[in-house]
């Protein structure tokens, strides 16, 4: 099936297994370029595995996958040159001060020095960080990590980010902006694919979801058709709530925390 | 008080035991890998319980023996109170380099819990007597006062026994103030990382005194047989006569008193030994109070950040190396030499070597030294072997210690062959500097010799190194281990697999390389000959191994998830 907009990212049947671990049951997404894209599951359901998959750090046990029309394990090169990651662990070097960071990613991308120096600046600046370039990320507070690692992924102009939890630990003056930035960048075609667990955040920013659930795609698309098949004026954390089965009726009572 | 005195006992064994476990296996070369890290886990323990066994057996033949007045009174307390004092060495290195010590968070966690910090201290001091060596020792330091009552002699049993527990005391109450101190000192990173590289100079430096005074020793003995005085043996006598008085106060002198007072009858002076003791003890409980307390008030890590201007990263290319390896190779070097491992391979190989002949070269029968203090061009080559050798920790586990920067790599456009190429030479970029300066530690202390073979024998070491480079990263990325290249205990060490094959490789490598360099030295007799000899070794060596590098690269491929997983430390 011919998809009626082009794809940022396809994987059909998409499936990771450990020993007898079912991690991700094979996932069938369809993330639109353009789009902004939250990945949404209560925790230990997968999300952070699947982004694993798609960003080479896992190699799947099953399933086909496709990254801005190119082929990850045929050209696993290519595709990094064109896509920018932050992780979970947010993969920093404790040792490298954060200019260093951004220089090392500007390098292994082919920036020419002037460029990395400019764009350098701008990150470092946006995230508040132009004083704090040079010291050791050992020394950066989370939330100064969580922007030098997410100034990286921004640096080499990527046409598709994957964000893990981008939001968790920043300030929020450095949030809104960071929003901003977001927002900006995917009206300037990029894509977006996160992963967040402030619903809040992803029904301001995102036009796509999808929810996966014990490692399943339960639902996916634009956020506006997710809402419009329930009752009206429902909030994305009820949709979600909904579609994991986790309403409020199911919360224990725990009746010896009012002894 | 109880209670909680028993979930601290369980939360430092679990500490132990669990830091000698790994995580989930992932596939079955890990497997393989575990269990062969797993086999001196289990050899320690097997040997550990072999210890104890046969230190309670000694412990009641040795009360029994003095007992019966079968063993030597001098004798046998002079080696009860040697192997004390050594177990009181041996309990502080283990309380500065148990892994326990590592946990930064600890005590945050323990901070939250309904406890007072007094009886938090109070419970973590008597928690340290669950601590191994104290746990070994205890049984049999109790069945020693047990074998004195068996064989009749209950009044010097008793002061054995009050003794031990004294002794326990001290040495419980020692280790909780080290622990603390220890800790207290992990809570600031730059803080540790002095404390990690000074801790490590320190003990290497302690090591060679006891060679020093012993070929002191030596030296003056031949001195006196050059002048005809007459050969003495050494008794029981002299050696406490060369026991410094200062010794009196150290707990096994004390504990060594008080048995032989109990022995003699003389239960004034036993009850001096136990309370002096007893005394030490207190005041160690209440040094370790202030440190615990100095230690919970600081239970946010605040490191001091570098001051003045943010320096810029800058762009620089290694000549030969394509970008995306250059920028590998130089986040290699920096993140190296800006660990304490790291600066140890820069700062201790060839300097300390250079100190060593410095020291020893007077001492005739250490030919070694003599020889190296006359060739400095070979104490030079010596010295930048040594820091290929104590690099160890970081060629042999290329991509273990970058932790979350091995994602990094592996999320950047950088080929497999290109991450392969950038670490060798990174890691190269610090040997240079290495050799540099074993190369101006030897010109000091041995300068002279021709010029061309103090060239060759740095071009020697490089071969060395890049002997060892292929295997390097076939066996990092078989056999990764997430490693702190700040840690000074295993912490910080490589497979157990990597370690010993690179000994191996760099003992063959050493050895070819020498026999090249005597060859070329004894056979065209001039320096400038063996100079273009060795270049011309280095060439070959190079022309060989590098390839060899990028074919160990395709190993990377093969484990590229699981490198992914030794990146977040599973």
């Amino acid at each position: 099936m011919e998809p009626a907009v082009p794809l940022a990212i396809e994987t059909r049947g998409l499936r990771k297994v450990f020993g007898d671990l079912v991690a991700v049951s094979g996932i069938d997404l369809a993330v639109p370029r353009g789009s902004f894209y939250g990945f949404l599951g209560p925790n230990g359901a997968g999300k952070s595995t699947t982004i694993k998959c798609l960003t080479g750090l896992l190699t799947p046990t099953s399933g086909e996958f496709r990254i801005l029309d190119m082929d990850p394990i045929a050209d696993p090169v290519g595709v990094k040159r064109r896509v920018g990651v932050m992780p979970e662990d947010l993969a920093l070097f404790d040792r490298l001060s954060g200019a260093e960071t951004l220089t090392f990613v500007g390098q292994v991308h082919g920036l020419d020095a002037g460029r990395l120096r400019d764009r350098s600046a701008e990150l470092l600046a946006l995230m508040d960080l132009t004083k704090a370039a040079g010291d050791l990320v050992a020394d950066y507070s989370h939330g100064m990590r969580k922007k030098i690692a997410l100034a990286a992924a921004l640096l080499p102009a990527p046409r598709l980010l994957f964000l893990d939890e981008p939001f968790e630990g920043i300030d929020a003056v450095a949030s809104r902006q960071i929003k901003n930035l977001l927002t900006q960048y995917v009206n300037g075609g990029g894509t977006v694919f996160l992963t967040s667990h402030i619903l809040e955040i992803v029904e301001r920013l995102c036009n796509h979801i999808g929810v996966i659930q014990q490692g399943r795609l339960v639902a996916e698309g634009p956020i506006d058709v997710l809402r419009a098949g329930g009752a009206a004026g429902r909030s994305l954390e009820e949709i979600f709530l909904t579609l994991i089965g986790a309403d409020e009726g199911d919360t224990p009572a725990l009746g010896w925390l009012a002894e | 008080m109880i209670r909680n005195l028993r979930a601290f006992v369980w939360l430092r064994w679990r500490l132990l035991a669990n830091s000698l476990r790994g995580g989930r296996k992932r596939d079955r070369l890990e497997e393989i890998s575990r269990v062969l890290s797993m086999a001196l886990p289990i050899l320690l323990v097997a040997m550990a319980f072999g210890s104890l066994v046969g230190l309670v057996i000694l412990g009641f033949a040795g009360g029994r023996a003095l007992a019966a007045g079968t063993a030597p009174v001098p004798v046998t307390l002079l080696v009860l109170r040697g192997g004390l004092f050594v177990l009181i060495l041996l309990l502080v290195g283990f309380s500065v380099t148990s892994p326990v010590q590592g946990s930064l968070t600890r005590y945050t966690r323990l901070l939250l819990l309904p406890i007072s910090r007094r009886m938090l201290h109070g419970i973590e001091v008597a928690a340290s007597l669950a601590d191994p060596w104290i746990a070994f020792l205890a049984p049999g330091l109790l069945m020693f006062a047990v074998g004195l009552a068996v064989g009749g002699r209950s009044f010097a049993a008793v002061w054995a026994a009050l003794a031990a527990l004294a002794f326990l005391a001290v040495l419980a109450t020692l280790a909780a103030c080290v622990g603390f101190l220890v800790a207290w000192l992990l809570r600031d990173r730059r803080r540790s990382e002095w404390f990690a590289l000074i801790f490590v100079v320190g003990m290497s430096s302690i090591g060679f005194l006891p060679m020093y005074f012993a070929e002191q020793s030596a030296a003056e003995r031949r001195e006196a047989r050059r002048s005809g005085a007459p050969r003495s043996s050494t008794s029981v006598a002299d050696i406490e006569r060369a026991i410094p008085a200062w010794t009196v106060a150290v707990p096994s002198e004390l504990f060594g008193r008080a048995v032989r007072a109990g022995l003699n009858g003389d239960g004034r002076t036993a009850g001096l030994a136990v309370a002096g003791l007893a005394t030490e003890a207190m005041l160690l409980f209440a040094v370790s109070s202030t440190v615990h307390a100095r230690l919970i008030g600081s239970t946010t890590v605040n490191t001091r950040r570098r001051q003045g201007a943010a320096r810029r990263g800058t762009v620089r290319t290694v000549p030969g190396l394509s970008v995306a390896a250059s920028a590998v190779a130089l986040a290699q070097a920096r993140t190296m030499f800006r660990s304490v491992r790291g600066r140890l391979v820069v700062f201790m190989s060839g300097p300390l070597l250079a100190v060593m002949v410095f020291l020893f070269r007077r001492f005739e029968d250490i030919d070694i030294f003599q020889r190296l203090g006359e060739y400095g061009y070979v104490l030079a080559a010596a010295g930048s072997a040594m820091a290929v050798l104590s690099a160890q920790p970081i060629t042999m586990n290329l991509f273990g210690s970058d932790r979350a920067g091995l994602t990094l790599q592996l999320l950047s456009p950088v080929s497999d062959a290109d991450l392969a190429r950038g670490k060798i030479v990174g890691v190269g970029l610090v040997l240079l500097l290495a050799m540099a300066l074993s190369l101006a530690a030897a010109v000091v202390v041995a300068p002279g010799g021709p010029v061309g073979l103090w060239l060759a024998g740095q071009l020697g070491a490089m071969s060395v190194y890049l002997i060892l480079a292929p295997a390097a990263v076939w066996l990092s990325a078989l056999f990764p281990v997430a490693s702190d290249l700040n840690r000074t205990g295993s912490a910080g060490n490589p497979h157990g697999l990597a370690g010993l094959s690179s000994v191996v490789i760099l003992a063959v490598g050493l050895a070819m390389t020498a026999g090249v360099f005597w060859l070329a030295t004894s056979y065209f007799g001039q320096p400038g000959l063996t100079l273009a000899v060795m270049t011309l070794w280095l060439c070959v060596i190079a022309a060989i191994a590098l390839p060899l590098v990028t074919f160990a690269s395709r190993t990377i491929t093969l484990r590229r998830e699981n490198l992914a997983l030794v990146a977040q430390g599973k």
